[in-house]
């Protein structure tokens, strides 16, 4: 029950059929309002996009890899899901050297991640709130 | 002297075009915001015309609807500055989007749980009840008359207080809404609307009531909205002072005016003053407001009072973007008043 989505008067928050919770940047007006709601923080505001060489234009890389980033618009961790349309996981998630970060299916009670929550008491982040968010924290 | 001030006006205005289109190429790195303080004097301002535009519009809405025809000249004074403040509220709001000519986008968004969706669409609706008067279409009596001042009402009434009653810090800190908390919204809308009418009054030399008395009731009504606030501020000690400097200004104009009351009641300097400190005072609270919207609290209210917001100074390009909606403001009205008088 995301208050982003809630707040975002353009509908460029949504929240996806996984339940991930996502910004379109062709519809958002950078109003940020989904920032001043959302009590993770977990937002950031492209206040400006500095190219590596200051005073030129984007290098090629830059062009690639921002074309998903616009200036004055809101972004947040979309959880990679670029590598989820291929079957892979979050890139912090594999990256992770301590083996920290588990993603999964919360609906499937067999997944990994439901077996660990269940295991090690797991809880979301402010879970008073009651936004229901989608990222369980354990003691290992 | 109206067309000294048109012109300064307009060059205020002009001041705010510049700034806006230079905002445009370098982007919201020109205001001192950032992604722990991300709403800062743009929002402020909106949130202080709006309320102003809002106070007005009551104001008109209540004298249309009790026709009450000595205060006529006011109605039509009022709804010019109505509009003005409706304007500046809009351009600022416009300063503070990261993309501005998106705006649009909130129609085909139809996302009415967001209290911003209700702002424009209440705001729009109040400029074009404005524009209905403004242009003679709205007759002096009869249904159509308690139409448009009902309609008036609900509009103002509702842009006033949609913020709390759908909003954000308090999902934030775990509780849905709080309709209440609109009453202090409100509350500051009718008292910066009434030193703004008074103000006009006194500069048109219309006084066809007792300024001072409905500023009082104003005054207490509106300390009575914040009282619950005030205390908690004054009980922490590790509050900053600003919060505490509103709290001193407020019990000052309810000092001034019970002084002037009882001594001076048709003094026109010092009712003059107390009109602009009021003014003052509301810009100050909106200041506050912004300031709470930062927090993300830990604890539910009213304890999450007691906890500190990030730091924030308004860089010089905001305060002259600000200054110059204000002055588009004053353009407006008073182009629109010299219009309608000739």
């Amino acid at each position: 029950d995301p208050p982003c989505q809630k707040v975002c008067p353009t509908g460029a928050t949504f929240m996806n059929d996984q339940g991930l919770v996502l910004i379109d940047p062709t519809k958002c007006i950078g109003c940020r309002a989904c920032m001043v709601a959302c009590p993770y923080e977990a937002r950031q505001f492209l206040w400006t996009i500095w190219n590596y060489f200051d005073g030129q234009l984007p290098t090629p890389y830059e062009q690639v890899k921002r074309k998903n980033y616009d200036k004055g618009t809101v972004v947040k961790c979309n959880f990679c899901i670029h590598r989820l349309e291929k079957g892979r996981k979050p890139a912090c998630v594999e990256t992770c050297p301590a083996l920290s970060r588990t993603f999964g299916d919360l609906d499937d009670p067999e997944s990994e991640v439901s077996n660990l929550i269940v295991l090690h008491r797991g809880a979301p982040f402010r879970e008073e709130l009651g936004t229901e968010p989608s990222v369980y924290y354990v003691k290992g | 002297m109206s067309w000294i001030v048109l012109i300064i006006a307009l060059l205020a205005s002009m001041v705010w075009g510049i700034m806006f289109l230079r905002q445009l190429k370098t982007g919201l790195t020109t205001t001192a915001l950032d992604d722990k303080f991300t709403w800062g004097l743009y929002v402020q301002g909106f949130f202080y015309f709006s309320a102003l535009a809002g106070g007005i519009l009551i104001f008109i809405a209540v004298v249309t609807l009790f026709e009450l025809k000595s205060l006529g000249p006011l109605v039509d004074i009022g709804a010019a500055v109505s509009f003005g403040c409706l304007v500046a509220a809009g351009l600022l709001l416009g300063s503070d989007l990261g993309k501005p000519f998106r705006g649009m986008k909130i129609l085909s968004g139809k996302n009415f749980a967001s209290p911003l969706t209700w702002d424009f669409y209440m705001l729009s609706f109040c400029g074009l009840l404005i524009v209905l008067f403004l242009l003679g279409w709205v007759p002096k009596e009869g249904a159509l008359t308690t139409l448009w001042s009902v309609l008036c009402l609900i509009a103002a009434l509702g842009f006033v207080m949609i913020h709390t009653l759908f909003f954000l810090s308090r999902v934030g800190a775990g509780f849905r809404s709080q309709p209440f908390l609109g009453l202090d919204t409100l509350a500051q809308s009718l008292w910066g609307g009434m030193a703004l009418i008074n103000l006009i009054a006194l500069s048109s030399d219309i006084r066809p009531f007792s300024m001072v008395r409905l500023l009082l009731i104003g005054t207490v009504l509106t300390l009575i909205t914040l009282m619950g606030a005030h205390i908690a501020y004054l009980s922490n000690k590790r509050k900053g002072f600003d919060q505490k400097k509103i709290i001193g200004l407020d019990a000052l104009i309810l000092v001034i005016l019970v002084l002037i009351q009882v001594i001076a009641p048709k003094s026109t300097v010092l009712i003059a003053i107390a009109s602009v400190l009021i003014l003052f005072a509301v810009f100050l609270e909106k200041s506050h407001l912004m300031r709470e919207y930062q927090v993300k609290p830990t604890l539910p209210l009213p304890y999450s009072r007691y906890e500190t917001a990030p730091e924030y100074a308004p860089t010089a390009n905001e305060w002259i973007l600000t200054l110059g909606s204000a002055g588009v403001c004053v353009f407006l009205s008073v182009a629109i008043i010299i219009l309608r008088v000739n």
